[in-house]
């Protein structure tokens, strides 16, 4: 199994109340969030009141009435996905933000189906199935969460995902969205409570995310 | 089946998961299956009547549903594709610009993949894209990584340098740093 991702995304997910009219190339240029030649060879799917999805060779941005995402899955760009979104409610300050999700996506590639399965009967042994399935089990998908606690709500939520890849033939695809959401009161006070969390977030939820793909691959590849 | 059904039938995955329709009144219902599938029926049926004749005629707990074809009762929001491009990084650098020349500038980086210690190298604008180049300027932040490009299934080796668009300076970010400054010298200079 390899430890480098074939395919990896990065992603910044607000939930609050957006206008998604505003959002199109142009004005990322115009505020120099983008470059003007980027702008101009974007693809734009829709711009309308209630949604917009245009894509750039590097990023994808999609926002509804009450979701803002920008993603890239390029690892060289991830930087300039933070700069975006940052960017974006800098200007934006007064716009509502209650949440928050950092979230990263790995393709990772496995020697041969066998191990393949291996990998999913770490996660999930078969023996407490033996004797109900008739038929081997296999792992379809699974989803992991720590614990929340209400006392440090500034450390987030943080989920992962594992299950077989759809886009990397014998990948295990593992999901990790890291959730920050801020209470009623500090959303009146726009993006800037949620802004400054991304920006004190960022580098160690990524880090976060990284080590904990490599340490459930460590774990893999050196069990008995 | 005319557009309108079509779109009507896509809504059985949400009726099948007991999900809550809302109506304009925001009086919360449930919609069986069964029940619009006699709608349904009674729809092809009544297909050419108005839209608003068609609407007294049916149950009260059903929502009007358009009934002719240019007339369609959602619009589906464009699929994005997935990314046939992707870029994976093999040597990672940041680094930022410390001086500016005609035709390169002078940059120091960090290695990001391994512990080497920083470097200063010379970089030419001619490696830096045209939306990027306003950016080149002593103290801009920069991302140069090397790695393999994945394009419809065909790997290319590939360099990309990224400059920062760093956060905007808002007037009140200016506003609090020149109050902080303006502390910072009346403490020192008391």
């Amino acid at each position: 199994m390899k430890q480098k991702a074939e395919i990896q995304m990065a992603d910044i997910v607000f939930i609050g109340s957006f206008n998604p009219a505003i959002f199109s190339p142009a004005w990322f240029a115009s505020k120099k969030l983008i470059g003007e030649t980027e702008s101009e060879g974007s693809d734009v799917k829709v711009i309308h009141p209630d949604i917009t999805m245009f894509e750039l060779p590097w990023f994808r941005f999609y926002t509804t009435r009450d979701h803002f995402s920008v993603l890239s899955e390029q690892e060289v760009y991830f930087s300039s996905v933070f700069d975006l979104a940052v960017g974006t409610f800098q200007l934006l300050e007064h716009t509502p933000i209650q949440a928050m999700g950092i979230n990263r996506e790995f393709h990772i590639q496995c020697d041969s189906e066998k191990e393949w399965h291996d990998f999913g009967h770490l996660l999930a042994p078969q023996s407490p199935w033996e004797g109900i399935l008739k038929k081997e089990s296999a792992l379809k998908k699974i989803e992991i969460c720590e614990k929340y606690s209400p006392e440090n709500p500034l450390d987030g939520k943080l989920t992962v995902i594992v299950q077989p890849s759809n886009r990397v033939r014998f990948g295990v695809f593992f999901s990790i969205n890291d959730h920050y959401s801020i209470d009623a009161q500090e959303k009146a006070s726009g993006s800037k409570k949620i802004i400054s969390r991304l920006q004190k977030k960022w580098k160690e939820s990524n880090e976060k995310s990284e080590t904990i793909v490599s340490a459930i691959i460590d774990k893999f590849l050196k069990r008995s | 089946m005319n557009t309108a059904l079509a779109e009507t039938y896509s809504n059985f995955s949400r009726v099948e998961t007991n999900e809550t329709f809302l109506r304009e009144d925001e009086k919360p219902i449930e919609i069986s299956e069964q029940r619009i599938r006699s709608f349904l029926n009674e729809s092809k049926e009544s297909s050419t009547q108005p839209h608003e004749e068609a609407k007294e005629k049916n149950d009260s707990n059903i929502l009007p549903f358009p009934l002719k074809d240019d007339q369609p009762l959602i619009a589906l929001a464009p699929k994005m594709q997935i990314q046939h491009r992707t870029f994976n990084s093999s040597i990672k650098w940041e680094g930022y610009v410390i001086k500016v020349y005609n035709d390169s500038f002078l940059a120091r980086i960090t290695n990001l993949s391994s512990k080497y210690p920083d470097e200063e190298v010379e970089i030419e604008k001619e490696a830096i894209s045209k939306d990027d180049l306003p950016l080149v300027k002593a103290g801009s932040v920069f991302n140069w990584h090397i790695g393999y490009e994945t394009e419809h299934g065909t790997k290319k080796q590939s360099s990309i340098i990224r400059f920062r668009r760093l956060p905007v300076w808002t007037k009140s970010d200016i506003k609090i740093a020149e109050a902080l400054e303006k502390e910072l010298n009346n403490f020192l200079y008391f």
